[in-house]
């Protein structure tokens, strides 16, 4: 038996959320990271999260995994990262580069975690798990699109071309599979990225134990958002 | 106008190398060279900075000269967002040097 996830925050944390909603001169850095008033204002019910509130919550996953005694080490990429690797493909867009300045080595790590932004108009999520040899793809609206197969072979490439460069050598892709998720909450997809990528983060197997989370902790998941973003620190989960 | 592109192998701050004259007398008037890539075209926008150059300032600039609002693009170096109110110095930039930074456009999705 799992523990229940909430559907609403304390009536303390409503107060403290309503009031950052409220102050415009919110401004909130966490690593290279920003979100201000007019980003926050996204998590107001209903409204399109843009990359300020996506990327934020990444740089408060990456602090939490630095934790001594967090569960799993990970690595997370803005979300720019996929479209460049889309649009340009790693030698023109330079990925190798991103791992430089961080001096990030993604093969040591459990996981890696990027949000992808789809025609700026749809946030999906997406894990590299390299224990379990998976590249796992999750889309609240399902991929009705049906954009999964090209972000696939886009990390397929990535990979190998970054264990190249970094490490001089193939990577070895044999056992690797391609797992996509469907979910189909039907809305609040940035918000569904964002827990999608801190429940894999936390060492939550997605896979195999499914979520935790569903489209009735959405409005829940907005204001704990706010406080988190306001708090530059994540709550500890159910 | 384009820079000399030349690129550096190893090391994890240097993009590119300004010609040998320029990097002296940048280095000698305690500056470095801002390239800003735009992210549709490629277009490129040099930029002298001094050492304690806020980048909002640069940032504003670029995206006067595209007629954009400068809230609306981002910045990143590396893969790393660029905070408007951080400076070459605070990211360990040295004088005499010329280094790269993609612009991008914000994302929203719903």
């Amino acid at each position: 038996l799992q523990p229940a996830v909430p559907t609403d925050l304390k009536p303390e944390q409503n107060q403290q959320v309503l009031s950052h909603l409220k102050n415009p001169s919110f401004v909130r850095t966490v690593r290279t990271e920003e979100v201000r008033s007019d980003d926050l204002s996204r998590l107001r019910p209903g409204m399109w999260l843009n990359d300020a509130i996506i990327n934020t919550y990444g740089a408060l996953l990456l602090d939490r995994a630095e934790v001594p005694g967090a569960p799993r080490s990970i690595h997370f990429f803005n979300s720019f990262f996929y479209q460049k690797l889309s649009e340009q493909g790693y030698d023109k867009g330079m990925l190798k580069r991103w791992t430089k300045r961080s001096k990030v080595d993604i093969f040591e790590k459990d996981v890696v975690l990027f949000p992808i932004n789809l025609g700026n108009a749809h946030w999906t999520a997406a894990a590299i798990n390299m224990k379990e040899k998976r590249i796992e793809y999750y889309d609240s609206m399902g991929d009705r699109g049906g954009a999964r197969k090209a972000i696939f072979r886009n990390v397929r490439e990535y990979l190998q071309k970054e264990h190249q460069d970094k490490k001089g050598s193939a990577f070895n892709l044999s056992g690797w599979e391609d797992v996509f998720n469907p979910v189909n909450n039907g809305s609040d997809c940035g918000v569904f990225s964002c827990q999608t990528l801190e429940a894999i983060a936390r060492g939550r197997d997605l896979v195999n134990d499914g979520f935790d989370f569903g489209a009735k902790h959405m409005s829940m998941m907005r204001k704990l958002m706010v406080f988190e973003i306001a708090q530059g620190k994540l709550e500890k989960r159910w | 106008m384009d820079s000399q592109l030349i690129s550096s192998s190893g090391g994890t701050k240097v993009d590119e190398l300004p010609s040998e004259d320029e990097a002296e007398d940048l280095k000698a008037s305690n500056k470095l060279k801002l390239v800003i890539q735009r992210t549709n075209d490629g277009e490129k926008t040099e930029f002298i900075l001094k050492m304690t150059t806020p980048f909002i300032k640069v940032f504003e600039a670029w995206s006067k000269r595209f007629h954009v609002s400068p809230r609306t693009q981002r910045f990143l170096f590396q893969g790393e967002k660029v905070l408007d109110q951080s400076t070459p110095k605070m990211m360990e930039w040295k004088a005499g040097r010329s280094y790269v930074i993609d612009n991008m456009i914000g994302q929203e999705g719903g």
